[in-house]
């Protein structure tokens, strides 16, 4: 890789202040995710994935800290030196999120088309009704049948399969670079999990998004990223393109998490 | 595995009634569950699957008579289940115990894990006193925990931990039965492993028999003896775990393995992708109710209209299909078309 990287992650420390002490959620963390790659960050719960996730998109509850030293390169910019009006802009045209429980991501008192087109007029659709439109059309672009009636519907409205589209329909509203997707199929039904992965798969083909996928789940890992970052508390042991990983896992906790996946039996 | 089933359900359905009227009438109801029959075999592991919203946490529920059938028959051990009054049913439940899912939440988090295993002995009068308190001890060494932690809160215990508290709460009362509801789906992945060989040593130990109630496919596949699949309240495939696996025959079956993400990259080969998602149980589509999403080829009007009997398609392979094409029956089997497949 000649080009640098979209996002370089070196040595990020983040703490959660708890009224134990201070506690270590990120120890140390380096890695970088190139324009357009689907880079898996896997691991058990309480790890630090999320707290990562949080970390770049500035989004840490007000008992997280940064550490100094730590250093986020987006993009050729100092990610962690903008201030909160930088931050702002970036997200959502740059650099979004997909959250794990749509239900509680999206306003219960606002219409989904509202939700997406809003984010078209934070980042300067001037016009309503164009940001309207174009909330519409991403939603039919998510596979939401029927999107304009569905736009006017409330999030309680919608099954849970269809809140994921929608929340994929404001992250990628703007064609950002890079999306940060934390466990978004988790929550739903292998079905829709199936349908809301290839969904994913299609976008990213479209848009040439980079996607950091923050999953426990080794199937998801396996079937849709081409690089893996393992995680275990607070640190990271293992960062391998995802045939290695499977096939030859360099560290004994990644073989251990290997050998304990429940996998179906191979058909025919 | 022979002789009479453990537990017998004959066409059980549970309909919840749905305010809709401005009166608060009930103008319609949801079939969460919808003639539903099988049987469980002595210390086999019976495993209900499905997507959420199929009913198989309320046939689980119904079984134990948490929830009060419908209409439909359930026996325990040849006894009606339905019909037992106060005293007689509390005595039934101590046979018959249920792990949930969440043990944050089924477990006090104010009593000690001792207390909490303790309880069902003395209520059930098994033991009490230095006898009872050695009975704890023996059930927190038997789940892989140390005696000591009988003084421990719930807090203080990792959750797959609790998990093993809360396997410990059932057995102490010496159930036959235990109903397993999604025990295992909230826990990280090894622990979840360890916590599912620990099932397997106590089903052998103490000849335990399951009904293993999950979603996820590939834990039932290492637990599992027999599986049924639910779809929208009713049973659309039921067979022996390796054939089920082997050789799905019921079109939603089929999909629903395909969709599970196969761990092993490039191993992927096709998907059955349904499209759309389960309807409302409140109305279930007429006919076979899978038809709207069904990716038979051979999908047609007779689909809408008829509701497809769970049939034997193969030996020990029942489901629910009008399309799918059956074997030239073996014979004896055929004159009384049993419920069952029999391992």
């Amino acid at each position: 890789m000649t080009a640098p990287a979209l996002l370089a992650v070196r040595d990020l420390r983040t703490t959660y202040l708890r009224a134990s002490g201070p506690a270590r959620a990120v120890d140390g963390v380096s890695f970088d995710v190139a324009s357009g790659e689907t880079v898996a960050l896997v691991g058990e719960s309480g790890c630090g994935k999320t707290a990562i996730a949080l970390s770049l998109m500035r989004l840490l509850p007000r008992h997280g800290r940064i550490e100094p030293g730590s250093q986020v390169a987006f993009d050729g910019r100092d990610l962690l030196g903008l201030d909160e009006r930088a931050m702002r802009d970036l997200r959502g045209r740059r650099l979004a999120m997909i959250f794990q429980e749509p239900a509680s991501a999206l306003n219960p008192v606002m219409r989904v088309g509202e939700q997406v087109a809003e984010v078209a007029r934070v980042h300067g659709e001037r016009s309503r009704r164009a940001a309207w439109e174009r909330a519409v059309a991403m939603l039919r672009r998510t596979g939401i049948a029927d999107a304009p009636a569905r736009a006017r519907q409330y999030p309680h409205e919608l099954s849970g399969g269809m809140r994921q589209r929608v929340l994929i329909a404001m992250a990628l509203l703007l064609e950002p670079a890079l999306v940060i997707a934390d466990e978004p199929t988790s929550a739903l039904d292998v079905t829709v999990q199936a349908q809301i992965l290839d969904l994913l798969r299609e976008l990213q083909r479209e848009t040439g998004t980079a996607v950091l996928f923050i999953t426990h789940d080794f199937g998801v890992v396996a079937e849709l990223c081409s690089r893996a970052l393992v995680m275990r508390e607070g640190r990271l042991v293992e960062d391998a393109p995802v045939e290695r990983l499977f096939a030859a896992p360099a560290h004994p906790y990644t073989a251990e998490l290997l050998r304990a996946v429940p996998r179906l039996a191979e058909r025919p | 595995m022979t002789g009479p089933p453990l537990v017998t359900v004959r066409n059980l359905t549970k309909l919840y009634p749905v305010r809709r009227s401005a009166f608060g009438r009930p103008t319609g109801a949801l079939r969460a569950v919808d003639g539903v029959t099988f049987d469980i075999l002595p210390g086999e592991t019976l495993a209900l699957v499905g997507e959420s919203g199929c009913g198989k946490t309320t046939v689980g529920r119904t079984i134990l008579r948490l929830v009060e059938p419908t209409a439909g028959d359930v026996r325990f051990d040849g006894v009606d289940v339905r019909a037992l009054e106060r005293e007689a049913l509390r005595r039934m439940r101590r046979q018959m115990q249920l792990v949930f899912q969440d043990p944050h939440a089924s477990l006090d988090p104010r009593m000690r894990a001792g207390a909490l295993i303790r309880e069902g002995i003395e209520a059930h009068r098994l033991a009490e006193g230095a006898a009872a308190d050695a009975r704890v001890a023996r059930l927190l060494e038997e789940v892989g925990l140390r005696a000591t932690d009988a003084a421990r809160y719930p807090h203080e215990f990792s959750g797959g931990e609790r998990q093993r508290i809360a396997i410990a709460r059932a057995l102490a009362v010496e159930p036959r039965f235990v109903v397993l509801d999604e025990a295992v789906s909230a826990l990280d992945v090894t622990v979840q492993a360890h916590v599912l060989a620990l099932l397997a040593e106590l089903r052998r130990a103490r000849g335990l028999t399951y009904l293993f109630i999950a979603h996820n496919l590939a834990v039932v596949e290492r637990v599992a003896t027999r599986v049924a699949v639910m779809y929208l309240g009713r049973i659309v495939e039921i067979a022996a775990a390796e054939r089920l696996y082997a050789s799905p025959r019921h079109p939603y079956t089929q999909a629903l393995l395909s969709a599970v993400p196969v761990p092993t990259p490039g191993a992927r080969t096709r998907r059955i992708l349904l499209t759309g998602e389960v309807p409302s149980p409140t109305a279930p589509p007429s006919g076979c109710a899978f038809h709207p999403r069904c990716p038979h080829p051979g999908r047609d009007v007779e689909c809408t209209r008829t509701v497809p009997p769970l049939e034997e398609v193969e030996p020990a392979q029942l489901a629910a299909c009008i399309k799918i094409r059956r074997k030239p029956s073996a014979g004896n089997e055929s004159s009384h078309p049993s419920p069952v497949a029999r391992p």
